[in-house]
């Protein structure tokens, strides 16, 4: 047979309906990539003009006269990027430590003991994520007043790990229900308590699971703008998201190429700890624990 | 001294299920003593109340003499074997056998020459770098076994061991499990639902059926004597026959009648079937061993009877005759080596010293 007739064969055995349904689902593929590539790209293209040269009637990805001057107006020792960047980082990873320190054990207990009103926990914890953090920020208010933590990062912090619990305590627990528990029984015979099989046996096999959920607490307090931006009031303890909308919030026009540069320089950390993460994805590491 | 005693121990779930009901198991020093059982019958969860990982609803749990039933899996000072093996995936075997004696804070240079010596006597020394992700089922099994031993704990408890090797190491592994049982002298207490697997390892078997205890004691004893219908049932391959009858006797001889035919009580099993006196059922079921019941193609004798074979299973040295006899169906171990037919007729002789006649409603043995 030629490789012609082959191919014919093949390509009449594919059947119309499989080959058009094949094309199109690619075309729509393709078509969601753009749409979710474009605002990216776009800001990329903004933060390389300079100022005024964004205002144009023409649809150019590449700018003209590509300039980092946006860039170096950021990364100056003088700017406000710095001061921004270092409360994100405390604010985001202070989050996603705590949370971890308290879903963990949470988790953990949910996932191997039986206890009095385990069910009606975990119910609640799914309720409260129906309600947008925003509407418990009246309750966040009264309790940080009283604390005496409004306007301070601790109290922002606080707000965070409440808010990515309840995900978390789940997702760890889904994560141990997939570990067989001959292992940590075994763990428990050979003479460990509760804590140390967690610390020795459990915890290094979740690693994949804490990634998961470390990742998504660190991107939730990365991201957040509209607690941030009613908890802090003075400049100095702005983060990251709060930083680029006090540059559109100024009296002159905004300069949209440092918004732009500021935005890209933002979302660079958050690719940093996506590529440390990544490695600890992997799940698969608790086979051969048990015959495989 | 009794080395684990369980006392009147009951383990009801959430959700009323009674796996184990007012258990009394005392194992002695040094003994090996098997939980046999269909899947089911609560055989894991008392290895799991010694263990610890399950806490008794009712009775206590003595192991060396002190009343363990309060306590916490790591203060019980046992040593257990999973199914599964249970290896920690992300250690090496060392640290996999070193765990126990790390978690008891033994020193770090006595740990090492522990591990390697146990290593060592369980020919896994070579794999001590290893993961278990690397090693054979085989391999993975000593390596359980090791950390089982490594810390010379007052009760090994093994629950399915071999049940995940291929039968070949089962057998090879079976015997190195019971010379080493004694080599340690540790008291054992291994579940299985592999008869085989109970009678060559145990000193003494402890049948258990529906949470409930149903015979305790040594594997020869249990297979000529079980305590009731179900013991008999459950040990012994080909399994036991049952033939539903009616019992009659007169004077010192009697007859199980069913509608079609009727077995002569063989004299000894009469003297014992006599003993219960006026307590003697009508209602019982006849229970012969396919080892004990003889087939021929020769007619005429008295007492056989007349049969039809309905399949025959070759096993090579010997070969199991299914023959009809009436409506029942009896299974005959024929040594003979001929090869019966498919509806050849035969007759079966079922008259035997080592039979049994069970209550029909209790399922007791009236044979002692």
């Amino acid at each position: 047979m030629t490789y012609w007739t082959k191919f014919r064969t093949k390509f009449r055995n594919l059947g119309k309906r499989r080959l058009v349904f094949g094309i199109g689902k690619n075309v729509l593929a393709i078509i969601l990539e753009l749409a979710i590539i474009f605002p990216i790209v776009w800001i990329v293209s903004a933060s390389l003009r300079s100022y005024g040269s964004l205002l144009t009637t023409t649809l150019e990805i590449i700018p003209p006269n590509p300039t980092l001057e946006a860039y170096n107006w950021a990364l100056a020792l003088d700017s406000p990027f710095w001061s921004a960047l270092i409360n994100s980082l405390v604010v985001s990873l202070s989050t996603t430590g705590l949370c971890l320190l308290v879903a963990s054990p949470a988790a953990y207990a949910m996932s191997r003991f039986r206890f009095l009103g385990k069910r009606p926990i975990l119910y609640v914890l799914i309720f409260v994520q129906f309600v947008p953090g925003l509407l418990m920020f009246i309750a966040f208010f009264y309790l940080l007043l009283t604390l005496r933590l409004f306007d301070n990062l601790f109290g922002l912090i606080l707000v965070y790990v409440s808010l990515v619990l309840p995900f978390s305590i789940w997702n760890m627990k889904a994560f141990f229900d997939t570990l067989p528990k001959d292992i940590d029984e075994a763990a428990l015979i050979d003479g460990a308590s509760y804590l140390r099989a967690m610390y020795h046996v459990v915890m290094p096999l979740a690693v994949p699971g804490l990634a998961v959920t470390a990742f998504f607490s660190f991107l939730s307090a990365w991201n957040e703008f509209a607690i941030a931006n009613i908890v802090l009031n003075s400049e100095s303890n702005y983060t990251l998201p709060l930083r680029l909308y006090a540059l559109t919030q100024r009296d002159v026009s905004t300069n949209w190429p440092h918004f732009a540069a500021l935005s890209v320089l933002s979302a660079i950390p958050l690719v940093i700890v996506f590529l440390i993460i990544q490695r600890y994805l992997r799940a698969g590491l608790a086979i051969g624990a048990v015959k495989g | 001294m009794a080395d684990v005693l369980l006392e009147n121990v009951t383990k009801q779930f959430e959700g009323g299920v009674v796996a184990v009901k007012d258990l009394q198991l005392e194992v002695g020093e040094k003994e090996f003593v098997v939980l046999l059982g269909p899947s089911g019958c609560g055989k894991t969860t008392t290895l799991r109340l010694i263990a610890g990982l399950e806490a008794p609803t009712r009775g206590r749990i003595y192991i060396g003499g002190k009343d363990v039933t309060g306590l916490e899996p790591w203060a019980r000072d046992v040593a257990m074997v999973f199914q599964s093996y249970a290896l920690y995936p992300h250690m090496t075997v060392f640290q996999n056998i070193a765990f126990p004696l790390k978690m008891h804070k033994v020193p770090k240079a006595e740990i090492r020459s522990r591990v390697e010596k146990t290593a060592e006597s369980l020919e896994i020394r070579e794999f001590l770098n290893r993961r278990p992700k690397q090693l054979s089922g085989g391999q993975r099994q000593r390596v359980a076994l090791a950390r089982a031993i490594v810390r010379n704990p007052k009760v090994f408890l093994m629950d399915e061991p071999l049940s995940n090797l291929d039968a070949k190491l089962r057998v090879l592994m079976r015997i190195e499990l019971k010379k080493l049982q004694k080599r340690l002298g540790v008291t054992t207490v291994y579940v299985t639902h592999d008869q085989t697997e109970a009678m060559t390892l145990a000193d003494r078997v402890a049948v258990q059926f529906k949470g409930e205890l149903q015979q305790y004691a040594p594997p020869t004893e249990v297979y000529a004597h079980p305590s009731n219908k179900f013991v008999g049932g459950f040990i012994g391959t080909p399994p036991m026959n049952f033939i539903d009858g009616k019992l009659e006797v007169n004077e010192s001889s009697g007859m199980i009648s069913t509608e079609e035919f009727s077995i002569r009580v063989d004299l000894q099993l009469m003297k014992s079937l006599l003993k219960e006196g006026d307590t003697l059922p009508t209602d019982v079921t006849y229970g012969i061993r396919p080892q004990d019941c003889q087939i021929s193609t020769e007619g005429g004798r008295k007492e056989w009877l007349r049969g039809e074979v309905y399949g025959v299973e070759l096993l090579g040295a010997e070969n199991v005759v299914h023959v009809q006899v009436g409506k029942n169906r009896i299974m005959i171990v024929a040594s003979d080596r001929r090869l019966y037919q498919m509806g050849e007729a035969v007759w079966v002789n079922l008259i035997n010293s080592n039979a049994h006649v069970f209550d029909r409603t209790t399922g007791r043995n009236l044979v002692h």
